[in-house]
């Protein structure tokens, strides 16, 4: 079999995080590209973390043991980096991380984020989770909002 | 010569753009200067939704999507930043000196403020505009020189002109307003979760004040009109709307242009100057990015640049001695509607982010029997979670701090957001000299001198303020909502928001003594200038104000109209 790909492994791992079934390939490259674009090290150690995990057949729990929640010393910055995973894909957005494995912050203290593109911030899986659209992007027709989804 | 004109018309907001539209149909020679761009074509709108949806979700503000960064520099929208005390330091466009916080913002492009609200549409009621006769122990109160009566017909024609979409039945009649023809358009469908709401609030009593609630009439298609498309619910009527189903000021500008009038944009209005009769002679403008000095007459010049630049303009006219301020009114009396919101996690699904971001509001408090002690004010039920308080991007990161991911993290998800629900509200508040706009030492890029605002919250409102928390934990109790999942905004930090519903600064009154315009919206001092938009409101009520500010540039129009 062949060894998969940087790709690959990312999405393997969004999926457990983000908790879908299937995501879209190119989105993922793109993501994948703003994510090391900020974080090249950290996501290269996430995905090292994740290589080693990928096949075992109790994943999620795996991942939720060694990455989302693990406090073992050197792999601090895993947690942080799986939640910016998370929120990339979400949201569009995310928190680049320092050396420290905190969220940058600006001259006003707050974390700086980083936003997509249009395309990016309407195919956010928050609005699907939550059962509604992006803001700007309705496909549906006059009175659809009476109802229930 | 090619720069006079029969009406000078200085803004194209929506009072500026309907004034504009009226003349160039009665055949009027028009010219409108707008300090912004002028961004009317349907790909100008593309531009402004691909800004919006590329921001991150914290640069989301009500000016970030139209501002390039010219417009920025030359023409500034007051926006979130210049408001913030953190960023107090920084050049920021308003001069605060306090003691509260100004917290509303306006926009400086052609269309003006519409680019940008919800299109809420309710009328005022009679108490209204009689405020110190009904409520003489209000000091700081003063009744309008119009009663309802005689604007009514102006609503009317200012429904049809905006659009706008209401309930007959509901509206007819609430507190004594009453209509005389029917809205243009049947009324916005109100949301699912405000239809759950209204059942289990169905009877509710809140001293001797029964709970309604009501479709909220609004400047949005409910059907395709005059032009534009229905409503597809795009949950973003603040900053944005994609489709324009939403009334914005440019569908009167566009309308005035095709009538001949003309547009100048980037066109920033340095000052007013006077003729020996002490008529407006001349109305002077430095256009950018250049800064080239230019200049128009009218016969009529028509101030309507919105209630702090209004001021500004006026205090920086002749030769920085001021005009049409022999009453010393010009820029006091600065109104708001302050408000701030209950949220909480509804016991059922209420399904925010789809459809406009309200439907439904409660009247029930407009006018009280208290409100001699203090504010009146209205309710409008959100349709867009927790609103300014807490978007869902928040919640995602509550749960994922709190490790939750993958299904784990979509059901709670789902289970949190789809109950959120906030209740809204805006309050009265009261005329006061010393809430006042003048003039900073500080200059912007073309040696304007900048509005510098001061600013009290009194007593009046802070304990309606107080009064509506109480009236809404009554609501939650009677829905269902655990009082362990209630948000409200900190009142003892003294937290209130702007509505951007900004009035007062030039008011109108029957005593040149103590108004800056007439009951026709024409100056005291300067018989050929006239005030249009909310700064010539004497009072504030506690709703919406600009289908009230619509009516009245209509009526001034026909005044004009008559006059040339």
């Amino acid at each position: 079999m062949a060894k998969p790909t940087e790709l690959d492994l990312f999405i393997g791992l969004s999926k457990v995080l983000t908790g879908e079934k299937k995501l879209d390939k190119t989105l993922a490259g793109e993501y994948l590209q703003r994510l090391k674009a900020q974080n090249a090290a950290q996501v290269q150690k996430i995905l090292d973390e994740f290589s080693k995990i990928a096949d075992d057949p109790y994943v999620v729990f795996e991942v939720k043991r060694r990455i989302v929640e693990t406090k073992e010393t050197g792999k601090e910055d895993l947690p942080p980096m799986a939640q910016q995973i998370i929120r990339i894909w979400y949201t569009s957005e995310f928190f680049p991380l320092g050396p420290d494995g905190k969220p940058i912050l600006g001259p006003d203290g707050k974390p700086v984020a980083s936003g997509g593109s249009q395309k990016q911030y309407y195919k956010g899986l928050l609005w699907k989770v939550i059962q509604a659209h992006a803001p700007t992007n309705s496909t549906l027709k006059y009175g659809y909002w009476t109802e229930k989804p | 010569m090619a720069n006079e004109y029969d009406v000078v018309v200085i803004g194209g907001g929506v009072a500026g753009a309907l004034i504009a539209w009226k003349l160039a149909q009665a055949k009027c020679n028009v010219v409108m200067l707008d300090a912004g761009e002028k961004r009317l074509d349907k790909a100008d709108r593309e531009v402004f939704v691909k800004a919006f949806a590329e921001a991150v979700n914290t640069k989301k503000t009500p000016s970030q999507p139209y501002v390039d960064a010219d417009n920025s520099k030359f023409a500034h929208s007051p926006d979130t930043p210049d408001f913030n005390p953190a960023d107090a330091a920084n050049k920021l466009y308003y001069r605060q000196v306090g003691p509260d916080m100004f917290k509303s913002q306006y926009q400086r492009l052609v269309g003006g403020s519409t680019w940008a609200w919800r299109g809420n549409s309710p009328r005022y009621i009679p108490s209204d505009f009689k405020l110190k006769t009904l409520y003489p122990k209000l000091d700081k109160a003063v009744d309008w020189p119009i009663s309802y009566d005689d604007l009514e017909p102006w609503y009317c024609d200012a429904e049809d002109a905006l659009g706008v979409s209401g309930d007959h039945r509901e509206w007819n009649g609430v507190f004594g307003a009453h209509r005389s023809r029917r809205f243009p358009m049947p009324k916005i469908a109100q949301a699912y979760g405000d239809q759950r709401l209204k059942k289990r609030l169905n009877g509710l009593k809140i001293d001797g004040m029964e709970v309604k609630v009501f479709g909220l009439p609004q400047a949005r298609n409910s059907q395709s009109y005059d032009g534009r498309p229905a409503c597809e619910g795009n949950s973003n009527c603040i900053p944005l709307c994609p489709i324009q189903a939403k009334y914005d000021a440019t569908v009167h500008v566009k309308k005035a242009i095709k009538l001949g009038a003309t547009l100048i944009e980037q066109a920033v209005v340095t000052e007013l100057r006077l003729n020996t009769s002490g008529n407006i002679s001349e109305v002077l403008y430095k256009t950018w990015p250049n800064g080239q000095m230019a200049s128009v007459q009218g016969k009529i010049v028509v101030l309507a640049a919105h209630a702090i630049e209004t001021p500004k303009i006026l205090l920086n006219s002749n030769g920085g001695k001021g005009i049409a301020n022999s009453s010393d009114q010009v820029g006091r009396n600065l109104m708001d509607h302050l408000g701030g919101e209950g949220a909480a996690i509804m016991p059922f699904q209420v399904f925010p982010f789809r459809g406009p971001q309200s439907t439904s509001c409660i009247e029930s408090f407009r006018d009280h029997k208290f409100r001699n002690q203090f504010c009146a004010f209205r309710l409008t039920i959100g349709n867009d979670g927790w609103g300014r308080g807490k978007h869902p991007f928040d919640s995602l990161k509550d749960l994922t701090d709190r490790k939750l991911f993958g299904e784990e993290l979509q059901k709670e998800l789902n289970h949190v957001v789809t109950r959120q629900l906030r209740i809204a509200y805006s309050t009265e508040q009261l005329p006061d000299p010393n809430n006042c706009v003048t003039l900073a030492d500080e200059t912007d890029d073309f040696g304007i001198r900048k509005p510098k605002i001061a600013y009290k919250v009194d007593d009046y409102t802070r304990k309606g303020m107080e009064y509506i928390q109480k009236i809404i934990k009554t609501m939650f109790t009677r829905i269902g909502a655990k009082e362990g999942e209630w948000e409200f905004s900190d009142l003892k930090a003294g937290v209130y928001s702007g509505s951007a519903h900004i009035m007062g600064t030039t008011r109108m009154g029957s005593d040149p003594k103590t108004s800056v315009v007439d009951a026709e919206c024409r100056s005291h001092d300067h018989k050929n200038l006239f005030i249009a938009g909310s700064s010539v409101f004497p009072t504030a009520s506690c709703t919406n104000p600009t289908i009230t500010l619509a009516a009245l540039a209509l009526r001034t129009a026909d005044e004009i109209r008559k006059r040339l």
